[in-house]
């Protein structure tokens, strides 16, 4: 079995968990939180920690074996069968979200004439190409894309400080704090960083299984870095309340700094930054789903499975919703209830085993 | 609805070359090719009822918020 190193799994995790929330679902925090969106997502990845880690629990029961295939010898067949496809759809539903949130970038940003099913065929192509090179490809691809993240993110910042901010507003995030407020914020940002559970259907893949928690821990800090390297800037050039109306907040940040004739806007540079990442998160949600599945239907080969199951999430994904406004709208009012319901899944699996005691009969892992 | 005819048809035959390459059983043939025609039925579907067939609205229903 090809195997994801320690190093390989901190990048992955953080691209992972950085990608779409610094460039797509800020604005809706932006809406919710106000003045206290730092606090709330601070307090999101402590909760979404925890999901992780009650995941990576259940996954150590048997550090050799997929979930899919496990998961049954816990809370029993007729019970595992409808979590595991509620988990799946949980995943394929994950994906379109983001792939229609890159098509709508698109579209309105460099595409504007382009049909939108085009986009998404293409963009469905380049994910299932990825999902059938493996789990080692998309780790691979996650060490490139974090290195040039990190360089861009230590060339940017000084520019990106050079634009005026009102730095006064930095007392207002202690000072403007409302409990109700915070509280949804957090309710928000929790399924950013729980959406890491996605480690429990990839656990098999990593190597140095004990150190599982520590890795996950770094992944979480570092993608947690880079959000507020480009949330905190945004908020304090627009304010929560501009800065909620607009759909792309950091966009319109980054395209409003001028450092050169010659260069007339920067937004490209996160254009660039932005696609790649957000393909790796499409492509390790529908690597699960199709792993999980192709385990749940007894397939040792889960490649002939994904390409059928990148077209169901391009199909989905054009027919998510009818323009961006709604889609804004179901990600700032339905889905973090959606996702932490879904996400506390392996939770039930984690309280049966605490339950039925730590002895509980699991196969023994195959060779393969 | 041809767009979507044409590239199943592209799945269809790059997976039946993979398959037999790989010379699987008639079992995987059987699961891949199913798994294919949920696909297929469901882009259709939803190509045809674009407002009905969106899981949105199941989640907005449950939540009913």
């Amino acid at each position: 079995m090809k195997h994801v190193s320690a190093s390989q799994f901190i990048m992955l995790l953080t691209i992972y968990l950085y990608s779409e929330n610094a460039a797509f679902l800020i604005s809706p925090i932006f809406k919710t939180a106000s003045y206290n969106t730092v606090l709330s997502v601070l307090l999101g990845g402590v909760m979404g920690l925890i999901i992780i880690l009650i995941g990576t629990a259940v996954a150590r029961k048997n550090e050799r074996e997929y979930f899919a295939v496990f998961g049954k010898y816990i809370v029993g067949k007729w019970v595992h069968i409808p979590l595991m496809l509620l988990l799946a759809g949980y995943l394929l539903h994950r994906a379109s979200m983001s792939m229609r949130n890159i098509e709508d970038f698109l579209l309105v940003n460099h595409l504007p004439t382009t049909p939108q099913a085009v986009i998404a065929i293409i963009l469905g192509t380049a994910v299932a190409l990825t999902v059938r090179a493996g789990i080692q490809a998309i780790a691979r691809i996650a060490e490139a894309i974090f290195f040039v993240n990190l360089f861009l993110l230590i060339v940017l910042t000084p520019l990106l400080l050079g634009i005026e901010l009102h730095i006064p507003m930095l007392r207002a995030f202690v000072t403007n704090f409302e409990l109700n407020r915070t509280a949804a914020g957090m309710l928000q940002a929790t399924p950013w960083f729980g959406d890491a559970f996605v480690v429990l259907f990839i656990f098999p893949h990593l190597k140095h299984r004990m150190k599982i928690s520590r890795m996950v821990v770094w992944g979480l800090v570092f993608s947690m870095i880079l959000i507020m390297s480009y949330l905190v800037p945004s908020l304090l050039a627009f304010g929560p309340e501009l800065g909620g109306k607009m759909t792309y907040p950091v966009m319109e940040y980054v395209r409003s700094m001028r450092i050169a004739d010659f260069i007339e806007t920067l937004d490209p540079f996160l254009t660039i930054l932005y696609i790649p990442a957000v393909i790796l998160k499409i492509s390790l949600l529908i690597y699960a789903a199709v792993i999980s599945l192709a385990r749940l239907l007894a397939l040792h080969d889960y490649k002939p499975l994904a390409f059928s199951v990148s077209a169901i999430v391009v199909g989905y994904s054009v027919h998510f919703v009818n323009n961006t406004a709604e889609l804004l709208h179901f990600m700032t009012v339905y889905w973090p209830t959606y996702a932490i319901c879904m996400q506390l899944i392996p939770a039930v699996y984690w309280v049966v085993l605490k339950i039925r005691g730590e002895n509980i009969a699991l196969p023994e892992p195959k060779d393969r | 609805m041809a767009a979507i005819l044409l590239l199943f048809l592209m799945i269809v035959l790059f997976e039946g070359v993979y398959l037999k390459v790989k010379k699987r059983k008639l079992r995987t043939y059987i699961i891949v090719y199913g798994v294919m025609l949920l696909a297929l039925v469901y882009n259709l579907a939803a190509a045809l009822l674009p407002e009905a067939l969106n899981p949105n609205l199941i989640i907005e229903a449950v939540l009913g918020k």
